[in-house]
């Protein structure tokens, strides 16, 4: 059990991490759920389906951010920045999926735009067909209709 | 709660490095949003012709929004720019476009600030135009003896303004407010 002012999170796959309050906080969700209900404070929190992988990493990133939110000084913007470039770029598709769906769940906004933002710089610059393979996305326009539609922005292709 | 979901995968073939693909075959709706509403228009535009569905998300009022937000919450300034109106006698009439960092750049170095001329709605040299107002990325122009014109220079679409009866002449039209009401007054 975690000692006061700390918390305890566990995987879908059983493993447990026990995190400063202010570094699991950093989850709206999670807050929301200690906020509300004290027996999670005292006990362990189940994060479903995120596995141990990803909560690590998840970890890593809010703990950086809270440290720095808590002392400037230590850990500066220039810092922060630095290391979000970092996280992002050792992330590998698989992950970067999963930690996607997980801070959405989790609601970690920071991270959350992060990742949005690397895999809206991910399709900058795809053509369409690309664009219905990435996103596995079924084409539902006649030809007519997808001519029209090229014929009306010529300049964005 | 967190989907379970096929993963991702990468291929690429060994004539098209560069086009190797990202696939994420399962994305829940909202990232979907969250993250078109982070790519610049011009490849949302593309975006358009991928499918009715993604046709209807980027054309909705709330994505634009959403995707407005977005772009000013960037602090690169990459997503901003300056416009300017060029009138005779030193030159034809025009417009002409900037990105705000190189302005900023040029603020140090006044040469290097990268300064385009750009297409508008109805372009012709031999009539003024001028920028009168913009608010949120629209531009009011106002060309000599066409009228006034609302315009998009991101998604270059336009629309004419109703005809407010009057000539309007070079610098007599200012934009009070393009906020949520347009309100155009005439000064003569």
């Amino acid at each position: 059990m975690a000692s006061k002012g700390n918390l305890t999170l566990k995987s879908c796959n059983g493993k447990e991490f026990i995190v400063e309050e202010k570094v699991a906080v950093m989850s709206t969700t999670i807050k929301n759920m200690v906020d509300v209900d004290d027996s999670f404070a005292q006990g362990v929190i189940p994060i479903i389906g995120v596995d141990g992988k990803i909560l690590a990493k998840l970890i890593e990133y809010c703990k950086e951010h809270a440290e720095a939110d808590e002392d400037e000084e230590v850990k500066s913007e220039e810092y922060l920045k630095k290391f979000d470039e970092k996280f992002v770029d050792e992330l590998n598709l698989n992950d970067l999926y999963d930690l996607l769906k997980a801070s959405n769940y989790l609601e970690i906004t920071k991270l959350l735009n992060l990742l949005c933002q690397k895999v809206a710089s991910m399709i900058k610059g795809k053509k369409p067909e690309e664009i219905r393979r990435i996103f596995n996305i079924k084409n539902d326009f006649t030809p007519e209709e997808e001519e029209e539609i090229n014929r009306q922005n010529p300049w964005a292709f | 709660m967190v989907e379970e979901g096929k993963h991702p995968s990468s291929s690429s073939t060994p004539n098209q490095e560069s086009e190797s693909l990202i696939i994420f075959p399962n994305f829940p709706h909202e990232l979907l949003i969250e993250i078109l509403s982070r790519v610049p228009v011009k490849s949302l535009m593309k975006f358009k012709c991928v499918s009715r569905t993604r046709l209807s998300l980027i054309s909705n009022p709330h994505f634009i929004k959403t995707h407005l937000i977005n772009s000013l919450k960037k602090d690169d300034f990459g997503h901003h720019g300056l416009i300017f109106t060029v009138l005779p006698p030193n030159s034809d009439s025009h417009l002409k476009q900037c990105s705000l960092e190189s302005a900023f750049d040029a603020a140090a170095a006044p040469s290097s600030a990268e300064v385009i001329e750009i297409d508008y709605p109805l372009k012709n040299p031999y009539k003024s135009v001028w920028v009168v107002g913009s608010c949120d990325g629209l531009v009011c122009i106002a060309i000599e003896e066409d009228g006034q014109f609302l315009w998009n220079p991101s998604i270059r679409k336009f629309k004419k303004l109703p005809d407010l009866g009057v000539t309007i002449k070079r610098g007599c039209c200012i934009i009070l407010d393009l906020g949520t009401i347009p309100l155009i007054m005439i000064i003569r």
